[in-house]
Formats: structure tokens, C-alpha cells, sequence
């Protein structure tokens, strides 16, 4: 079954988050912190059918949704800007940090 | 190209020789030259300083420890002159000016950045003036500051190193892996077609961008630990055991473990993994195991593409250790910290900071106009920022890749004083800091504030820092929420506050032996004001035994009761405070102790009581039984310890509990008095403050008062002995 990498990069500064796929809550931290050095704060990993999925983030009091299409694993980074919004990125090959 | 590829120190010698020959140089580090005051003049005419010596006015050299950074020519200038002037035993005052040439060796430029910023170093243009000469030993410069009605500055400076700093790394790695410390710089055919083709090791790059960087030689290698990979805690374990220069405190070395692989998997190359501990920043780790090794597909030098990787992550999480951010990440504010300066972010950077697969066209695109280097805006801070933003181990991770400069305001109508009501700024061990707060209308026209401010502390911040250790903020016990009561201050009029700053929510803030800069900053809409640096010490215990009772002293419960002048409940802290008064009765905290044990009996007061044994659920105290007593006062105690305290030398009570503080206390003494009719008494120790007080030299509408006070005192006091008391 396709892997779903869900990663919180740029911009977590301490808020609560919650991450549900297709309606089911797959992740949820209190104090989620962006480690500058690396530009991650967390992540998580989700096996999911082939098809679309639906992501929905918490992220204190605002929130964000992406549809994605899977045909093999996914690699979604989200990441929140300077004016606060939660964008994505999605790829199909894995993250690179250092 | 190959793995193993140890850092040659014949090519640095190499190197360093070839860059020395260039005669005309003179970026460097200058150092406070030696001169005796008032041969200055003289030793500048000494032949070959010609060109110092046309410039006119009287040299003075420089304040032992000042110097110089001149950064104005040899690889990527920045066209930059820094400094650092000794202005305290702690403390350096740092500037920063961005010149341009005005003739031969000759530079002028406007200072642009300060700090501290609110020290009194009014000077906004330097004019620099090298004598150049092919022995760099012989090289001399000489700074004239000026600025609006102040007196021209002239400083002379010798040529101490074409360095502007000194660091030192330690490459320890885990077997198997060999460290690429060096490469060929056009191995890989996708390279800068003009860039020179050399090897390139990670001591040369960090002396290109100014360090005098040394390798040490003891490099260990470490057995590879069971499970074959690394969390952040291992290796900061690893980097306590094996670098040969671990040491918790501030110092420009760095340690670089080559490592397989961290625990989070190939999808990290490397981390500057040190955001743990007192002292952050000193220890980086690469892992070969990881996408760093990976070729991309097709690549038509894999090898050389590898090598080129592997060096490159090492030097990047080496940039991380001096404290520099990725080249996106410039501009990022709170909560992570502040820029040093206002930066803008650099997503399409050719820097060692920058991730090669992030800019406009991936990595082919980044490594075709990469030349080995850090950025302009990296290379300033790296060479000219104040030190402790920089060196490993000082300001923590990303805190202070720059530091939050005060929004000063221009000519403010008000100033802001810290001080403390003594000739040297020395307190005893164990003896409770109080300082005063002044805030004066320094402007010839009325001013409008609100009487409550520094009661209310609303608005105020108070930074407290120890040498060698982070600043904290001060944050009192207890938040007033007062109504503004707007008042007048003419012209020179200044409110007054005594603040207890040895604890407070934060906890023990000005306790362990040693200097501490205190300064504070009101916030106003138009700006802030800051008060100047005030620096005090605390002396080491003079006995065993008040190291013993410091204990106790420096806790939450003692350091409550005397934020809040006593307590009925804390019994514990009220044992500690009479077993100082009993066993420390010479020193100064006893005064300070029998203060809050005095005054919590001075009076009756209501105490909640709740019966033996009550339910600890959350419940009503009423629900349990629990009732509100009135406790009765006991005045002679009450009485004897105040007199201990503020009547027995009278002069050090008045020192060391600072002069607000003193008077507050010896008129709740007089209450206490007048209250169980000894007027006369009374009065007697309204004398004693007016005498006191007076000879401290206080204000004279506070003797006034003072003198309004006892003469009332007398009044009703006559009467009494009269009737034959």
C-alpha cells in the first residue's frame, strides 16, 4: 500500500497541531517547533490506498486542507510563511534535510 | 577524487605564504598599540608612517584590548570596519561602519551599528589611515571618530593579523568513514568555468572568510555504536567524551563528527545537532549513510559528485556552528529569535548556506555558479558581528543570529537611572539586591506620566545578566494592575522605585558570587528608553557557614517573604530568615531579615486556616471547615527587630536596603511606635533618618518631609512628657 509522508517543516513556532487524512485524526502534538537548523519539526507516515486524499491541518486556531492524488508513496511538506499561511509542497521523492 | 583525503597543512602553509607576499594588504585585525601617553606624537613620526603622520592632530593609542577589523581588500571585501573599545571590566562596546576609499590606504564611512546600542558613544564616522609597508608588523592605523559637538576620537592601531578571528576544529569520525576534509574544486565537470581549479580544504574556506582556523591534530575514531545510528543526545554524549577541547563554556572551537547515519534515517546529511546544554553551537555531525552520497541519476562524475556533497554538508553545518541560518531562513523573526540585523532572505544564494537542490533549477544549477563561499551578508557577520553573536558556545542557536536592538527614542523627554544608593556597586553574600529605579523629566518642558508606572512596572523591562552566562529578564513576584493616574513632572522631576531584583518569577536572578549587568528599558509608544548599564558584584561568602544557609536562603518560599515584606503562613522561610538574623547577625541580610519578620507581626493580620487532615480535592474551604482567623499582632517584637534593623547603624541600613526602601520601612517603625503611644520615640527615629539621609545627601523636599514629620511628632509628644511620662 502507497505511504503517505506527511512532514512539518519552515515556521512551527510552539502551537498545537492536528492532522487528520480522509477525516481521521493520524496525527496531534501539543508543542510543535520547527528545528531551524534542519527545517523540520515533525512528521508522520500514513499508509493509504491509491487515490485521493484528503489532508486537513490544525495549526493553533487556523487551518488548512490539500487534496492529494496517490499512485505510489507521497511526500507532502507543509510549512506556515511569515504571513501565516500553511502552504504545501508535494513530491514524490523523499525530503532532504541538513 | 578520493575518500581519504586528510588535510594537508603543507598546502595551507602554501597558502598562507602566497597571500602574504601581497604587499599593499591591509585588512586585517589591529590591535591597541602600546604606546606610552604622550610619546603618541612621537611615535608616529618615526619615519615610515608618513602617511599617519600628515594627518595631523595628536595620536593617543588605543585603550589596551581595543581593536580593529579592517575589512577593505584580499578575498571577498566587505568593505567594513569593526571595533571593540573596552568599557567596562565586562562589558565592550562594538561598532560597525560600512567605508569606501578615499585615496591610497586611506577609508571613511558612516558607523551603522552600535552595541549596546544605548551606550553613551555619540561618534558616527571614522576616517581610517593605514600606514602600509610590506612587514606586516610594522603596519600601523590610525581611527579618527567624529561625530556631532563631540571632540575628535584619534586612535592608533598595529597590524596583529591578516585574520580577523581565530577558531579551531576537531574532525573526529566513526569507523568506517573517512572524512573528505578537502577536494579538488573542478573535479566534477559542473563547476563555475572561471573559477580557479585547486584543492580546497575546509581550513582554506574558513580562512578565506577571515578565521585564522586550525585543525587539531589528536582527531579520534569513534567504534560504531550498536544500532548503527545516532540520535542528538549520543552524539552530544559522544562530543562530551572524545573532542579533546569539550569544555561547557564559550570558546571559538568547533567539533565535526563524520558519521554513518542519524536515527532519523538517509533523509538527513547532517545537523548541527548542539541546541542542547548551557552552551550550544559546538558540535556538528555529517552521515555518509544518507542522501548526501547519493549521485543524482546520470551524473557523469558520481564520484566527484559525492565528494563534492560530503565536503560541502560539512562545511554547511559548520556554517550552522557560527551561528549562521539557511539562506531562506534570513529573515525569520520570533519565536525563533531576531536577525543581528535586518536581513532579507537569500533563496537563490550560491552559499554554503543555501541547499543546492532548492534554488531555480536544482542543483546543476547551484553548483555551476558556486565557488565555495559564504554570502556577503554570512561573511559580515561572520567577520565583524559582535563576538559572543558568533563564537560556539556563547549566544544559543539561531538566538542572536542576531540579538533584539532597543527601538531607542530620539532626544526622549524622560530618562530611566538604575542605581544603587552606595559608593561601589559590591554587595556581601547573601545580601538581597535592591535597586533604585529613577525615572527624571530630563526635557525643559512639563512632562505627563502616570504616578503608578514604576510601581506598576507596566511598560518597564529589567535585564539581568551574569558574566558568562545568558541575560534574563527580570519578572517581580507580583503583576500590579493599577489605574493610570496621570501626574506632572516638571522639568528635572524624577519618580522614584526601589526594586528587589534577586528573585522573582523567573527565580534566583542576582544570587551566586560574581558581576552582573543590570539595565533597564521603559517602552512608550514613541520609542524606548534605556537606562545605562549598571554594573554591580557579589562578593564570595566570607564563612562556611553562609554557604550553608544560603541553601535555604535562595529559595522560592525566603525569596517570597521578602518580595512581599513578611509572611504569616510560610513558616519554614520565617525559620531560615530568624536563623540568618541569629547566626549572620553582623551581616547585612540580617537587616534585611528582620525587615519581613517584623513586619508580618507589626499588625494582626487574617490567615486562612483549614482543619488537620482536610479532603486535598478540589473543594471550597468553607466546604471543609476552613475559616479566616484573625492572628494578633505582637508589637514588641515587632519593634525590636525593626530598631535592629534600621536604627542599629543606621547608615548601613540606609546602604544597603537603599534609600526608598529605608524610609518606607523606618516610618512603618514610627507607625508602629506612634501607635503604642512613644511619640517621642517616634520622633527620636525620624531624627535618626533625617541625620542619615541628610548626610547621604537625598532630595530636599524628602528631609522636608522628613523634618515636617518629626517636628509633628514632637508636638504631640511635649504633652505627654509633660504629664510626667
Amino acid at each position: 500500500m502507497p505511504q503517505l509522508h506527511i512532514a512539518l517543516q519552515e515556521g512551527f513556532g510552539g502551537d498545537p497541531v492536528a492532522i487528520f487524512v480522509d477525516g481521521r485524526e493520524v496525527y496531534r502534538k501539543d508543542q510543535v517547533r520547527t528545528r531551524t537548523q534542519i527545517g523540520l519539526a515533525d512528521s508522520v507516515q500514513v499508509a493509504h490506498d491509491p487515490g485521493t486524499a484528503k489532508i486537513d491541518i490544525r495549526v493553533g486556531k487556523k487551518s488548512a486542507s490539500f487534496t492529494e492524488t496517490l499512485t505510489g508513496d507521497l511526500h507532502i511538506g507543509i510549512s506556515i510563511k511569515p504571513d501565516g499561511s500553511i502552504v504545501r509542497r508535494a513530491s514524490t521523492e523523499a525530503f532532504k534535510y541538513m | 577524487m578520493h575518500d581519504v583525503d586528510p588535510m594537508s597543512s603543507e598546502d595551507a602553509t602554501r597558502s598562507e605564504t602566497a597571500e602574504s607576499l601581497h604587499a599593499t594588504r591591509v585588512s586585517g585585525l589591529y590591535s591597541a598599540l602600546s604606546i606610552i601617553p604622550g610619546l603618541a606624537a612621537g611615535a608616529a613620526n618615526s619615519g615610515f608612517d608618513a602617511d599617519l603622520e600628515a594627518s595631523g592632530p595628536e595620536l593617543i593609542p588605543a585603550i589596551a584590548g581595543e581593536e580593529l577589523r579592517l575589512d577593505v581588500d584580499g578575498r571577498y571585501p566587505q568593505m567594513t570596519a569593526s571595533g571593540t573599545i573596552p568599557i567596562s571590566p565586562v562589558q565592550r562596546l562594538h561598532w560597525i561602519a560600512s567605508v569606501h576609499a578615499t585615496g591610497p590606504h586611506k577609508y571613511t564611512g558612516g558607523i551603522w551599528y552600535k552595541d549596546p546600542a544605548v551606550t553613551p558613544f555619540g561618534y558616527t564616522t571614522v576616517d581610517i589611515t593605514v600606514a602600509s609597508t610590506i612587514i606586516p608588523g610594522l603596519r600601523k592605523a590610525k581611527v579618527i571618530f567624529t561625530g556631532a559637538g563631540l571632540l575628535p576620537r584619534i586612535r592608533l592601531f598595529k597590524f596583529h593579523s591578516r585574520y580577523y578571528r581565530k577558531v579551531e576544529f576537531e574532525f573526529d569520525s566513526e569507523t568506517p568513514v573517512v572524512p573528505v576534509t578537502q577536494i579538488a574544486t573542478c573535479a566534477h565537470p559542473n563547476h563555475p568555468p572561471a573559477m580557479p581549479c585547486e584543492t580546497l580544504s575546509i581550513r582554506s574556506v574558513f580562512q578565506r572568510s577571515g578565521f585564522d582556523t586550525s585543525v587539531t591534530s589528536g582527531a579520534s575514531v569513534l567504534p560504531a555504536p550498536p544500532g548503527g545510528t545516532w540520535s542528538d543526545m549520543e552524539m552530544h554524549d559522544a562530543m562530551v567524551v572524545y573532542w579533546s577541547r569539550f569544555a561547557n563554556v564559550a570558546q571559538w572551537s568547533l567539533w565535526t563528527l563524520f558519521a554513518n547515519q542519524h536515527e532519523m534515517g538517509t533523509g538527513l546529511g547532517g545537523i548541527m545537532f548542539d541546541d542542547i546544554g548551557p552552551n550550544h553551537r559546538q558540535g556538528t555531525s555529517l552521515f555518509y549513510n544518507s542522501f548526501i552520497s547519493d549521485p543524482p541519476p546520470g551524473d557523469p562524475d558520481p564520484a566527484a559528485y559525492v565528494a563534492r556533497n560530503r565536503f560541502w554538508t560539512a562545511v554547511h553545518e559548520m556554517g550552522h556552528a557560527f551561528n549562521l541560518a539557511h539562506s531562506w531562513q534570513k529573515s525569520l523573526g520570533a519565536p525563533y529569535g531576531t536577525p543581528w540585523i535586518p536581513l532579507i532572505d537569500e533563496p537563490e544564494a550560491r552559499s554554503f548556506m543555501n541547499y543546492p537542490y532548492g534554488v531555480t533549477g536544482g542543483q546543476s544549477a547551484f553548483f555551476a555558479d558556486f565557488e565555495f563561499r559564504f554570502s556577503d551578508p554570512e561573511l559580515l557577520f561572520m567577520r565583524h558581528a559582535p563576538e559572543r553573536f558568533v563564537r560556539m558556545g556563547d549566544a544559543n542557536w539561531f538566538d542572536h543570529h542576531g540579538f533584539e536592538r532597543a527601538r531607542l527614542q530620539k532626544d526622549p523627554p524622560l530618562t530611566l537611572t538604575l542605581r544603587v544608593n552606595r559608593a561601589t556597586p559590591t554587595f556581601e553574600f547573601l545580601e538581597p539586591v535592591v535597586v533604585e529605579l529613577k525615572l527624571m523629566n530630563a526635557s525643559k518642558t512639563p512632562q505627563i506620566v502616570n504616578d503608578n508606572l514604576l510601581n506598576t512596572l507596566d511598560g518597564i523591562t529589567i535585564a539581568i545578566k551574569r558574566q558568562g552566562s545568558p541575560a534574563r529578564q527580570y519578572v517581580p513576584f507580583a503583576q500590579y494592575c493599577m489605574e493610570p493616574k496621570p501626574t506632572t513632572l516638571q522639568p528635572g522631576e524624577a519618580l522614584y522605585k526601589a526594586v528587589y531584583v534577586t528573585a522573582g518569577l523567573n527565580g534566583i536572578d542576582v544570587a551566586e558570587p560574581g558581576r552582573y549587568l543590570l539595565q533597564a528599558a521603559l517602552h512608550t509608544p514613541d520609542g524606548d528608553v534605556v537606562s545605562k548599564p549598571l554594573l554591580l558584584q557579589i562578593a564570595p561568602a566570607r564563612e562556611f557557614e553562609e554557604e550553608v544557609i544560603a541553601q535555604d536562603f535562595f529559595s522560592d518560599e525566603v525569596s517570597r517573604v521578602m518580595a512581599f515584606d513578611g509572611s504569616r503562613v510560610l513558616t519554614d522561610a520565617n525559620k531560615t530568615l530568624r536563623e540568618v538574623v541569629d547566626k549572620l547577625a553582623d551581616r547585612r541580610v540580617a537587616k534585611h531579615a528582620r525587615i519581613p519578620l517584623a513586619l508580618s507581626v507589626a499588625a494582626d493580620a487574617k490567615v486562612l486556616t483549614l482543619p488537620a487532615g482536610a479532603d486535598q480535592t478540589l473543594k471550597s474551604c468553607a466546604a471543609i471547615g476552613g475559616s479566616i482567623k484573625l492572628e494578633p499582632a505582637q508589637p514588641a517584637r515587632a519593634e525590636a527587630d525593626l530598631k535592629a534593623a534600621l536604627v542599629t547603624n543606621a547608615d548601613v541600613a540606609a546602604e544597603s536596603l537603599g534609600h526608598v526602601d529605608y524610609k518606607i520601612y523606618v516610618d512603618e517603625l514610627t507607625k508602629l511606635l506612634e501607635k503604642q503611644g512613644e511619640t517621642a520615640e517616634a520622633a527620636k527615629v525620624q531624627d535618626t533618618m533625617y541625620e542619615i539621609l541628610a548626610a547621604r545627601n537625598v532630595l530636599p523636599s524628602v528631609l522636608q518631609e522628613i523634618d515636617a514629620r518629626r517636628q509633628a511628632l514632637r508636638t504631640v509628644a511635649r504633652p505627654s512628657r509633660g504629664r510626667g511620662r
